[in-house]
This record gives structure tokens, sequence and C-alpha cells, in this order.
């Protein structure tokens, strides 16, 4: 066996190790700490995650049309 | 409905919050012209003027009240990757105060929020990565096996550099080993024949490691004159991007892929 491919297993026998341990430690972290556990996917408006006193609900109509002179 | 003032800061109080705003979004990968006007920003919504000097790991800020009461703080700035959503979130959250009057306890509140939140999953980050860096490899000519090669070697090259850098290691150190893991594992192209064009596959395998952002940061902050900060910045992504070329050459070496 070439010093090459020998070289190539043992970097990628560390790779996969380190991968299997991320992928292990991840799923016990997310079992232990379920209120903290985000979503694979999140879809939604940034006013969600982000909410400042005075910001205006994003479920309101931008525009009162009683507000708006007729020209 | 409109939040008011209820509670101006002293100015030591204004400028300890200012120094730990400061360091949060210069190390989030801000310019220093979007610090800058930031913390003047802030200063002025309470009433006080703000003077900051940057340099590329201190911040030195000085805080002036209209009664001539000084403050002056210097601030380590700490590594921390580049976060575009945080510096967006400090950003607002600076455009708040001055614009809605927003009470100084309730801004330490939403700072220490937005301090604390982490928006990105890890594991999508980490496929999106290694998508971005096979679409790459396609870009630059690699046909589908050698783009299946470089999502490979950098999804192994990217989840390492994670573990790295949650046990706060060196980036120098994290590019050079990430790199070296990835342009091995790339090389497995040539030893085991899986595309015709593995050589764009190695060279396309690296690219995640890129500091393209601080780069990007010193020419800006070159154009505002920050010079100082510019060349740190920059001497910081030729160090990165020296490392990242060593990790490299170290893979095709000891794989024996021609270029020596």
């Amino acid at each position: 066996m070439n010093s090459s491919l020998l070289i190539w297993i043992c970097v990628a026998s560390l790779a996969s190790i380190v991968m299997i341990v991320r992928i292990v430690s991840s799923m016990r972290h997310r079992g232990k700490t379920s209120e903290t556990s985000r979503n694979f996917i999140e879809l939604g408006h940034e006013c969600e995650e982000f909410f400042i006193p005075g910001d205006r609900s994003i479920y309101e109509n931008e525009y009162d049309y009683d507000d708006i002179e007729d020209l | 409905m409109t939040t008011l003032k209820t509670y101006n800061p002293s100015v030591d109080e204004l400028c300890m919050f200012l120094s730990k705003y400061s360091d949060r979004l210069f190390g989030s990968g801000a310019t220093c012209i979007r610090l800058v006007k930031n913390v003047s920003r802030i200063a002025n919504a309470y009433g006080c003027n703000a003077e900051i000097s940057i340099f590329p790991r201190h911040i030195h800020l000085m805080i002036m009240d209209q009664a001539g009461n000084i403050c002056t703080a210097v601030t380590s700035i700490q590594d921390r990757p580049a976060d575009f959503a945080l510096n967006t979130a400090l950003s607002k959250l600076s455009w708040n105060i001055s614009d809605r009057e927003i009470d100084f306890q309730c801004a330490i509140r939403l700072f220490n929020r937005i301090s604390n939140i982490s928006r990105t999953s890890p594991t999508m980050e980490l496929i999106l990565v290694s998508l971005a860096n096979a679409s790459f490899c396609r870009l630059f000519g690699g046909d589908a096996m050698a783009m299946v090669v470089v999502f490979i070697a950098t999804f192994a090259g990217y989840t390492a550099k994670q573990q790295l850098i949650a046990r706060h290691t060196d980036f120098r150190i994290t590019a050079l080993i990430c790199s070296f893991i990835s342009a091995v594992l790339a090389a497995g192209d040539i030893l085991f024949g899986f595309s015709s064009t593995p050589v764009i596959a190695i060279g396309t395998s690296i690219l995640y490691l890129v500091p393209g952002i601080p780069f990007i940061n010193s020419f800006c902050d070159m154009i505002d004159r920050h010079y100082i900060c510019a060349m740190g910045r920059l001497m910081n992504a030729v160090v990165i991007t020296c490392c990242l070329s060593a990790g490299l050459c170290a893979g095709m070496y000891f794989m024996n892929i021609g270029m020596f």
C-alpha cells in the first residue's frame, strides 16, 4: 500500500470519526435541552425575532386608506 | 406607541455600554465607518458626544456629555466569526435608540438579547457551505463527480472547522488543519480516478476558507481613511490565506501530487 493511499485512509477515518462524534454530541445536546433546540428550517419575518418596543406589528395594514388625501 | 426616555444614563454607564457595543459590532465584521456612525448615533440620542479610535485589536472610546463630564474606555476586541445578522441587528438597535427614544435600561436588555442569540443552525450552515463550494467547482469547470468530491471534502473540512472554533483554536491553525483535510480528501479524486477534472476538485476544495470578508472590509476601511485598521485587517487576511495555502501544499505534497 503506497504512502498516498495510507495518508488518505488516515485522514478520511479521522474526518469520519469527527463527523460521527459531532452528530452524536448534537443529538445528545438536543435531547437534554429541548427548549433551546432550533428548527432545521424556519421561515418568518425578522420582526418575530427582534421585537423592539414601538415596532409596529407586521400584521397591521401598512396603509390606512382614510389618511390618503384625494388629489 | 412611542417609548419615552425615562432614564438618562450617566457618562460612565453610557461609555461602558458603548464599549461593549463597539466590541460586539466590530467583532461581527462591521467596517470602521459603520462602527463610528452607530456609536455616534447612540451617544447623540442620549445627549452626549462620542469620539472613537479604532485599532486592529482595541477600541478607544471617549464620551462627553453636555456638562463637560468625560469618560474614556479601552476595549479589547474579541475574536469572533463574522455574523452579518448580528451586524444588522446591532445597527437596527442604534437606529431604534435614535428614532424611538428607547429607554437606556431597555437598550441594555435588547443588546444582551441580541448578543446571546445564535441565529444560524450549524447543520444547515455546514450543508449550505458544502453545496456552495461544490457549485464553485462547477463554475470553474468541474464535472459532476468532482462536485461530489468537493462536497464531501468541504463537508469534512467545515465540520473540523466548527469543532476547532468551538474549542477556541487559533483560526490560523484551524485554516491550516482544515485546508489539509480538504485537500487530502479531494486528492482522492486523483487517487481513485472518480472524475475527469481532479485538479479543479483539489483547487476548489479549500475555497470555503478564503477570508473574503477581511479582505473586503480592509478595502472599505482604506476608502474611509482608517488606514491602521485597514492594514491590520489586510495583514490578518494575508496570514490566513498563507495558512490555508500551506495546508493545501502540505496535502498535495503528502499525496504526491505534482506541484513540487
